[in-house]
């Protein structure tokens, strides 16, 4: 990516700070705060899904995005699996991984207030991401298929393979998770034990399942974000917290009220990490994103989009 | 009778830079200076319920008054502390005002934003050494600092105590439990929250002033400190939130088991912090001090009444 | 010379789509007590937010003692002397029921009491006024519904108001609590306090309210003595539906 930028930045040196050349630039760079957008928005899912439903404050999800992205990272490496196929094996792994951690371990504190749930889940992140390091040691990894250095040009930008396929897979999934959601019986049913435990349990609905089960869809779909941020970028064991609270900023900007809104809130930060990195510098993009979400919140705390809770 | 007690143990701990070994005077100058960063967050968090992870932000700045005073003002330790407080005041009122509206978890998530965006602003600000840092002039001895650290918990716990047996304290833990009916019965809750995010925000910038000078370095990664952030509420919600001994009791307690873990293994006191929360808060939610109450009259159904109230 | 202690002239509140209470008007008198009375829904707990500051208007004046109101943060209304009970049970639960109390005598008097003794006193006082003062040391989370009730009356009550505001209180007591509480709501308006009770119990409101007000779907569609609107054939049927002809 860096590559195709400083290419750009060359064609710009020798041609002067020509007006097109700008354009280029600046399209160039809107194209990957999509793409990234559309990552990041794929990251949020577990999480509003998490907040919107069950009421848990997953301070964990980065750490279980985390989890997911060594799942792929040892699959690629130990059986030279690819991490788009085997990413339905790592959904799979990270689905049972959330269902027994809710069962077991967070239905004890369903009823509890949600400071409480929030220091629960932080103490578990803290607990993945040490355990992680040491099983997986601290040093980064990186899946890195055979097409991982592959480029394609479209009207200008130059889109790397790798980021295109993640970014189809993330929209994919978002479109996946709403629709199931809002027509599949399962998904109803996991709604309706949200807004009502007492009537979905006079109707039959076994709460400590669907909670169970909902949870381990939050880890299949962390699992799939994590595989995505394997192949974009670089695997520790500490890249939770960062992919935590950026996740929160999402679901928070983009509302709780619908799975869709949280690809509004993706582009958001994709794109404001991509022009300021280009404008301001790398440096300053926490400030300019972490500054407009606090004014976010201050003006409109119901998200840019309407109701978040 | 417990004022005595209180006094003696004041004292007791005043004498440590006379017989403690240099290692552990170290030690506790940290765990002196984490445990009056507990009881800032104490007052904000415990009394008035308003889960703030932004305290770091106020930690920050008071280092970073102390530093610049020093360095580019050439202005005694004294006065640079005394800038550092007033800054972080002062931004405790300016940001407290708007983001003390915000309700339960996105005030948390509003003052956690803050110290990212702390941390990138300043780290672009050259005069305050910008990515790099600032180094300090060489302090007083350890000696010294001890005690200055002692007498700002003395201080800090003074100030809670107060607030325990206030009418303030009544007020702010009325908004806790419940912000409407506080206010419909007479409570100015703004004039309140702001009032305890200053009282919150003066002893944490207190406490980081006194620290940079102390070790001397400051940049912003460890200056907005988040997982410092995060061990002043662990410790304090551990201890027993909304007491006056609770964070105390907390931050002494927690400091020591992972200093003597981290001597075996560096991640095992991380890996500690987290067993501690997570086991914590199932179990004892409302910190030691409450267990210790109710542990004679109920034993071990204590645990088990808190797990079936939240279960499900 | 002032005779009304509250005026609420054409208050209307909308919420989004809905229109709670459309164009309502009333006073109440010094040291009466009114009832306010209306199908479930009909708004009476929002009018309730309105005068208590839990809400602003949309249209409209509040006149508390001919001052304007409508604008006025909470605690301030609380300061000038109106206090409010809660429908649904609103106590500080980690707070024992003395304190509860005492938050009242505190802080919403008029003048304010900054001694915390002399507050707790007061509180006690008051508990023994409404009944429950043998729980005073308890935690308000272990109380019962009707005692509850009690409690919320006697924080109301720490506040010293010159308007007080009750929301169904007698919801959920038996015949005798419902005496008793009469009885303690009449010693109340003894002490020369003005009264505003919403309630379902007829029996109550009967032995309280000279006057009531009637409102349903947000609008007044009464008002007068207490025996002419009961009569009434609009309060009838507000309540029963339409009378059919058999």
């Amino acid at each position: 990516m860096r590559k195709a930028l400083l290419e750009n930045l060359n064609i710009r040196c020798r041609h002067g700070n020509s007006g097109k050349y700008k354009m280029i630039l600046l399209w160039q760079v809107l194209v990957n705060g999509v793409l990234l957008g559309g990552i990041y928005a794929a990251m949020a899912l577990g999480l509003v899904l998490a907040w919107g439903v069950l009421h848990i404050v997953n301070v964990a999800h980065g750490a279980l995005i985390m989890l997911g992205a060594y799942v792929s990272y040892y699959l690629f490496t130990f059986i030279g699996l690819d991490p788009f196929a085997g990413m339905p094996l790592s959904m799979i792994v990270m689905f049972g991984f959330g269902y027994l951690l809710q069962l077991y371990l967070l239905n004890f504190m369903i009823k509890a207030p949600m400071f409480n749930t929030l220091l629960l889940t932080f103490g578990l992140a803290v607990i993945f991401a040490n355990l992680a390091q040491f099983a997986f040691s601290a040093d980064f990894r990186i899946i890195n298929p055979v097409y991982a250095g592959d480029n394609f040009v479209w009207l200008g930008a130059t889109i790397p393979l790798v980021r295109i396929l993640a970014f189809g897979v993330a929209m994919t999934l978002t479109l996946f998770l709403w629709a199931f959601l809002t027509y599949a019986r399962y998904g109803r049913a996991i709604r309706a034990t949200a807004q009502n435990l007492v009537a979905a349990r006079l109707y039959g609905i076994n709460p400590r399942k669907i909670y169970a089960m909902t949870f381990g869809i939050v880890g299949a779909f962390a699992a799939a974000s994590g595989v995505l941020y394997g192949v974009v970028w670089q695997i520790n064991p500490y890249i939770g917290s960062n992919l935590t609270a950026k996740s929160f900023a999402i679901a928070i900007i983009g509302g709780l009220q619908n799975p869709l809104y949280v690809i509004v809130g993706g582009l958001f930060l994709g794109i404001i990490e991509s022009l300021s990195s280009l404008y301001l510098g790398p440096t300053y993009s926490d400030l300019v994103f972490f500054g407009i979400l606090v004014l976010i919140l201050i003006v409109r705390p119901t998200g840019l989009l309407g109701k978040t809770a | 009778m417990k004022t005595l007690l209180f006094l003696l143990a004041a004292f007791g701990l005043a004498t440590i830079p006379w017989w403690g070994s240099a290692s552990f005077i170290q030690f506790c100058i940290d765990a002196l200076l984490v445990a009056v960063l507990a009881q800032s967050w104490n007052i904000i968090g415990g009394f008035t319920g308003y889960a703030s992870f932004g305290n770091s932000v106020f930690y920050g700045l008071g280092g970073y008054g102390v530093a610049i005073s020093m360095l580019q003002f050439g202005l005694p330790f004294e006065v640079g502390l005394c800038i550092g407080a007033l800054i972080g005041t002062s931004v405790a009122l300016i940001l407290g005002l708007p983001i003390l509206r915000l309700r339960g978890f996105y005030f948390g998530i509003a003052t956690l934003s803050l110290t990212f965006t702390m941390t990138s602003l300043v780290s672009n600000i050259s005069f305050a050494g910008g990515n790099i840092g600032l180094v300090l002039p060489i302090g007083p001895s350890d000696t010294l600092f001890f005690e200055l650290s002692l007498a700002l918990l003395g201080a800090a716990t003074l100030t809670v105590w107060w607030i325990a047996r206030s009418r303030f304290g009544l007020g702010l833990v009325a908004i806790r439990e419940n912000e409407l009916t506080a206010a419909v019965m007479g409570i100015n809750t703004t004039l309140y929250k702001v009032l305890a995010f200053m009282l919150s925000g003066l002893l944490a910038s207190l406490a980081g002033g006194i620290h940079a000078y102390w070790i001397t370095f400051l940049d912003p990664g460890s200056a907005f400190d988040l997982s410092l952030n995060v061990k002043m509420i662990i410790m304090t919600v551990f201890g027993g939130p909304g007491t006056v001994l609770g964070p105390i009791l907390g931050a002494f307690s927690l400091s020591a088991i992972s200093e003597m873990l981290a001597f075996y293994i560096t991640n095992l006191a991380n890996l500690f912090y987290g067993f501690v929360i997570v086991i914590a808060i199932i179990f004892m939610p409302r910190g030691c001090i409450d267990l210790a109450l109710h542990y004679r009259e109920q034993g071990w159904r204590y645990f088990l009444e808190n797990i079936k109230k939240t279960k499900i | 010379m002032m005779t009304k202690k509250l005026k609420v002239h054409k208050v209307s509140k909308r919420f989004q789509g809905l229109l709670a209470i459309d164009n309502l008007t009333f006073e109440l008198e010094t040291n009466e007590i009114l009832g306010l009375i209306g199908p479930n829904g009909a708004g009476k707990t929002t009018l309730v937010n309105l005068i208590s500051g839990t809400m602003r208007p949309t249209h409209g004046t509040i006149l508390f003692e001919d001052i304007p109101i409508q604008n006025l943060s909470p605690y301030k209304r609380s300061r000038m002397g109106i206090a409010r009970t809660f429908q649904i049970m609103n106590p500080f639960p980690a707070l024992t029921v003395l304190d509860n109390v005492a938050v009242g005598a505190l802080f919403g008097t008029i003048g304010g009491c900054t001694n915390m003794e002399t507050a707790r006193n007061e509180a006690l006082h008051w508990l023994e006024f409404v009944g429950i003062s043998r729980h005073a040391k308890r935690l308000a989370n272990v109380l019962s519904g009707p005692e509850c009730k009690r409690l919320e009356l006697a924080k109301a009550l720490a506040m010293r108001p010159k308007l007080l505001i009750l929301d169904e209180v007698m919801a959920g007591l038996n015949h005798s609590e419902i005496e008793e509480l009469v009885q303690v709501i009449k010693k109340v308006r003894e002490r020369g306090i003005s009264i505003i009770v919403i309630e379902h119990v007829m029996k109550a409101i009967k032995s309280l309210c000279e006057r009531l007000v009637v409102i349903q779907h947000g609008i007044k569609i009464a008002e007068g003595s207490t025996e002419d609107v009961l009569a009434s054939n609009e309060v009838i049927s507000a309540y029963l539906g339409k009378r059919k002809r058999l």
